[in-house]
């Protein structure tokens, strides 16, 4: 019996399914759930563009290529999270990245890259004042997560910025439940900390 | 075991990282990977590939090729060999019995000869229909020929 496929509503399993049949809408579909998320996570871990446009490309070409061999009892969000980790903690083991600040970073040379590292607390009717001190604040966040622990970093954006649950990012990160909870918990205090000033 | 939310377990330090504008990778960027990306072909195409492997590699594509020539082949035959030897009969027979039926039959087939033989001279001007239509028939019965022949000598070999 031929059955019309609607992507977006099937679930990953089922869109990788109909992948592993050759189709290229599937594969577009897969691009679309998770470029964004996967472009967050990689550019919080190396807050620079291009490199975490790289990142990003790569990890697809990984996951895209590696679709055999993927295994639907496990989520496919959990396993393309894993790739896009391992790659970016792979990068940043070989390479000591420069500091990228929000204003004046060395990367920050365009309009472009200095509207990526915006925050989204200004609104449209704030001062000029006012959106100056929310890039400071912005700027006071970046730094104080680019301080902490590569490790520590996946599990704080993976936990508040995906939204994923404990066990996942255990999963993801191929780490113990214990040890997941460990790290979070000191981000949490470390992020605290370096935001104590900007809070007073 | 603990289910609260990212929110609710530390609305401060979520605060900051969500007040974070979330960065998107430029436009283009499923066009970029599926570049490097090897997909498969669709599934029927691949079917269609490993049953003609399998019918060339067993050599049955004769035996399909000339079966399939051969079905072609004989109700035309067939035709041909009933109004040749009883054509005059059957047009008497269907003129008297239905002669409504038969007179649109007739029309209609002239008709239709009489648009094929039209098209094709305006495709392929300086051919014959019926020449070609010969050549074609003598084409199809060689290669059902060699296909049958090819599949009893398979056949055979595969005996002894």
């Amino acid at each position: 019996m031929h059955q019309t496929f609607d992507p977006s509503l099937a679930s990953d399993q089922d869109v990788v399914a109909w992948a592993r049949d050759g189709a290229d809408a599937a594969y577009r579909e897969l691009l679309r759930r998770y470029e964004r998320p996967v472009f967050s996570l990689i550019y919080r871990m190396v807050r620079d563009r291009e490199l975490a446009e790289d990142l990003t490309q790569d990890t697809f070409i990984k996951v895209l290529n590696a679709l055999d061999r993927y295994n639907p009892d496990y989520k496919f969000s959990s396993w393309v999270f894993k790739i896009a980790n391992n790659a970016t903690i792979d990068h940043l083991r070989r390479k000591e990245l420069k500091t990228l600040s929000l204003e004046g970073a060395p990367q920050a040379t365009t309009q472009d890259r200095i509207e990526a590292t915006a925050l989204q607390l200004s609104a449209s009717d704030e001062s000029p004042l006012e959106e100056l001190q929310a890039r400071e604040l912005g700027s006071q966040i970046e730094q104080a997560i680019e301080a902490l622990r590569p490790e520590y970093r996946s599990c704080i954006i993976l936990r508040h910025v995906e939204g994923r649950p404990y066990e996942e990012i255990a999963d993801i990160l191929d780490l113990p439940l214990g040890t997941v909870k460990t790290y979070i918990h000191r981000a949490r205090h470390e992020l605290k900390q370096a935001l104590a000033p900007a809070r007073d | 075991m603990n289910r609260n939310t990212p929110a609710e377990e530390d609305p401060v330090v979520h605060g900051y990282l969500t007040a974070l504008r979330r960065p998107e990778p430029r436009p283009g960027l499923a066009n970029r990977v599926l570049v490097n990306v090897w997909q498969p072909k669709p599934r029927w195409l691949r079917r269609f590939e490993a049953s003609y492997a399998d019918l060339v590699e067993s050599g049955r594509i004769w035996f399909v090729l000339g079966a399939f020539a051969a079905g072609s082949l004989i109700p035309v035959a067939a035709s041909v060999a009933l109004v040749w030897a009883w054509g005059n009969q059957l047009a008497w027979g269907a003129d008297r019995v239905v002669p409504d039926l038969w007179a649109g039959i007739v029309a209609g087939w002239q008709a239709a000869v009489a648009e094929v033989s039209a098209v094709w001279n305006a495709s392929i001007p300086g051919t014959d229909l019926l020449m070609t239509a010969a050549i074609v028939t003598v084409v199809t019965t060689v290669i059902c020929s060699v296909g049958l022949y090819r599949m009893v000598r398979i056949r055979g070999k595969m005996r002894s």
